[in-house]
């Protein structure tokens, strides 16, 4: 039997076909529209994280386990290396698409904030209580993952901002550890004359930056003050301010910070510190697993708490956690799956160096980071300046910074615009 | 007779009208499916997103507020939005005149009977297939303090010259203009060169008999001959211009501060990374609406040759 087209017959395919498009796209998406529920008869979450390749394996690993424990299968879903500039926009993009992740992992702060405030993930004080999260967890890391005075984050990593030197370069210097913020500048300074470059950072998204003003911000302006600024409590057009961005200043045009800096990338100046390129980085914990990754001995990197010659002495860092968003159609599995996260034996396998679980063990190699965790214990931190003001607000911070490290706005005129930028608030 | 006429007629105009008729239902079936397409992907998103830019959503909230034309008279004394429109002229101006300049020379160059033709068209028309954020990565690295740029300048006694280009607010744009000419620069040059083969040989035989110089058979023979070439790359680079935003994120992220924003990386900023979806959408309209507007002419003018 043969089949004659005709003009009719073909319009009649195509239009079925359109149909038949039309009809199988509304399929599909409603299929995939929640990550959670049945599959193959077992229950399956999704995990949204920003897990590098060599982080997801391992946390892989960990959800491995908890699907043998518990039968309920993860789907793990990353982007890595965005940071905080991309991360939130997809996440929200997926939201928004009615396809939200079971649990996401995020920064706290104004980051996670628009997810509290738009009631995009539920509050967990009742599995705080649950699963006795609170005597596990530092307190402080917690408060950052708490809005209008509910726990909405469960933190899992707590990330300390401080001095990483390398000793060899430290050496040229002529100077040994600086103590107090005096003694930082007296080795810059020397550090230059011996050809060495002092500090390495990279502007080019403006936080990397950042954290030398706030850390003269905490430095000039003190603990009190420092927290009433970040809080939008007082304003910002105060001699203490002036001071910390006329040290930004200074700091650049003494070409402590390195030459270029604001356009330089973060990720890139990393990478030179761990092969030995500048003497000091004010960074986080990772450095030290960039200077393992880089076959770089440990030994041959120290760090330190930066002197700010005030009371007590306090630095920036920021913490990460994971929550529960609103349209996870399994909270329970969800709440089952952090609560397994956070069992020292997966933190172990995670090997999270900056756990937030106090049980955890130091993890062997990163003699660095077990020595935040202790400082952890010990010392107060200030949420980093980035996660305290809201991004408007950041955004127009690290417009008037960079005016400030190139010299095209004075001091004053800086602390006047960050007074425009954050106003007090009622 | 005249009656008869009359009768003979009608059924032939009735007959053409139905034909016509069923033309046009053959014509609009087929075109169904496209449309469909084009109406759910493209019309509707756009009537979508003019709809949010007179709301000041978020992105996130399930409920969107009205706020009427605030978000277009926003943009009127947002300085960012001013240095962005400043950037775009910049842009325009760069990317469209040196692109054709040098595409040009570059057509007439290689249209020449030159040694190896080919594989230097290759070499030309190379940069225009890499993908602009791998091309941004590279010159980011060609820029830095420490880069080639500023190395080839003290290896040619222009040390003096050195500068932190993408790192400086008064270069930085500029800096960023280097690659997105030296990728534009294909296109022209192809286009040019497929319009050069184009003109008729007689006219240069001609000129040449009547004694013209080089200069003079290219003022009054190739250049007037060239003109809907002109107008096509013209009009593209002007939209182009209009849409830029791969580059400059790639490059600077629109800093230092927000030196090198451009209305795409800004538009980017509100709607992705500051929570202001309303704004950043009105900032996208206001895109489209510029590169539809400088659009107009060239399809104005492919409409017209086609007929």
């Amino acid at each position: 039997m043969s089949i004659q087209l005709t003009r009719r017959s073909v319009i009649g395919s195509l239009g079925a076909i359109a149909v038949g498009a039309g009809l199988s796209a509304c399929g599909s998406s409603s299929s995939s529209s929640g990550s959670s529920g049945s599959n193959g008869g077992g229950k399956t979450l999704e995990l949204f994280n920003y897990d590098t390749p060599a982080q997801a394996a391992l946390t892989k690993k960990v959800l491995d386990a908890y699907t043998k424990s518990s039968g309920v299968s993860v789907t793990l879903s990353t982007l890595p290396g965005s940071g905080a500039a991309i991360y939130p926009g997809k996440l929200r993009t997926q939201i928004l698409g009615g396809s939200a992740p079971d649990v996401f992992q995020c920064w706290g702060g104004t980051i996670a904030k628009p997810f509290v405030d738009t009631n995009q993930v539920i509050p967990l004080d009742a599995l705080y209580q649950k699963y006795g999260w609170s005597s596990e967890l530092l307190p402080a890391s917690v408060t950052d993952l708490s809005y209008n005075g509910k726990k909405y984050g469960v933190p899992t990593k707590a990330s300390s901002v401080g001095v990483w030197y390398n000793t060899a370069l430290l050496a040229k210097s002529g100077h040994g550890v600086p103590t107090t913020f005096a003694e930082v500048e007296t080795v810059n300074a020397a550090l230059v004359k011996a050809g060495v470059q002092p500090w390495l950072a990279g502007g080019m998204y403006g936080w990397d930056v950042m954290r030398f003003f706030e850390w003269f911000l905490e430095h000039t302006a003190g603990p009190v003050e420092h927290d009433k600024l970040r809080n939008a409590q007082t304003s910002w057009n105060t001699s203490s301010v002036v001071d910390a961005f006329a040290l930004l200043q200074k700091w650049a045009q003494n070409k402590w910070l390195p030459d270029g800096v604001m356009a330089l990338d973060p990720t890139q100046v990393e990478a030179q510190f761990a092969g030995g390129k500048g003497a000091f980085a004010l960074d986080g914990q990772w450095i030290e697993q960039n200077i393992v990754a880089a076959k770089m001995p440990t030994s041959a990197y120290g760090t330190f708490i930066p002197p700010t010659d005030q009371t007590p002495l306090r630095y920036s860092g920021f913490t990460e956690g994971l929550f529960i968003t609103t349209q996870s159609k399994d909270p329970t599995d969800s709440e089952a799956l952090i609560d397994f996260y956070l069992k020292p034996s997966s933190q172990e396998l995670l090997q999270n160096a900056y756990t937030t679980v106090t049980a955890v063990p130091d993890i062997t190699g990163y003699p660095g980071t077990a020595q935040w965790k202790k400082w952890g214990q010990t010392h107060q931190h200030y949420v980093i300046q980035d996660q305290s003001l809201t991004v408007d607000q950041a955004n127009s911070y690290f417009s008037i910074q960079s005016d400030v490290v190139q010299g095209k706005q004075t001091p004053a005129a800086a602390a006047a615009a960050m007074a425009q930028a954050v106003p007090i608030s009622s | 007779m005249a009656q008869a006429s009359t009768v003979d007629v009608r059924p032939a105009t009735v007959s053409r009208r139905s034909r016509r008729h069923r033309a046009n239902s053959v014509a609009l079936a087929f075109a169904a499916p496209a449309l469909i397409v084009y109406a759910a992907f493209l019309l509707y998103p756009a009537i979508y997103s003019i709809r949010i830019s007179f709301t000041s959503w978020d992105g996130l909230s399930p409920v969107m507020k009205y706020v009427g034309l605030s978000n277009y008279v926003k943009m009127f004394k947002d300085p960012v939005m001013k240095t962005a429109v400043k950037n775009n002229v910049i842009w325009a101006l760069v990317t469209i005149f040196a692109p054709m300049v040098i595409g040009f020379a570059l057509a007439l160059a290689v249209n020449s009977k030159v040694y190896l033709r080919p594989f230097i068209r290759t070499i030309f028309y190379m940069p225009a297939v890499l993908p602009l954020v791998g091309v941004g990565t590279i010159w980011n690295w060609l820029f830095q303090p420490s880069g080639v740029i500023n190395q080839l300048l003290a290896l040619i006694g222009l040390g003096s010259l050195q500068n932190a280009w993408l790192g400086d607010s008064t270069t930085a744009i500029w800096a960023i203009t280097i690659p997105a000419c030296w990728v534009g620069t294909g296109f022209p040059m192809l286009l040019y060169l497929a319009a050069l083969q184009g003109i008729p040989s007689d006219y240069y035989e001609s000129a040449r008999v009547d004694g013209a110089s080089w200069w003079q058979q290219l003022r009054y023979i190739t250049v007037p001959s060239l003109s809907a070439a002109h107008a096509i790359i013209l009009a593209l680079s002007l939209i182009n211009a209009a849409k830029v935003f791969d580059l400059v994120f790639a490059m600077t992220n629109g800093g230092p501060g927000n030196a090198t924003q451009v209305m795409g990386t800004w538009m980017y900023f509100n709607v992705f990374q500051s929570y202001n979806a309303g704004y950043g959408t009105a900032i996208a309209v206001v895109i489209t609406i510029v590169a539809v507007l400088v659009g107009i002419p060239y399809v104005r003018a492919q409409a017209k040759a086609i007929r």
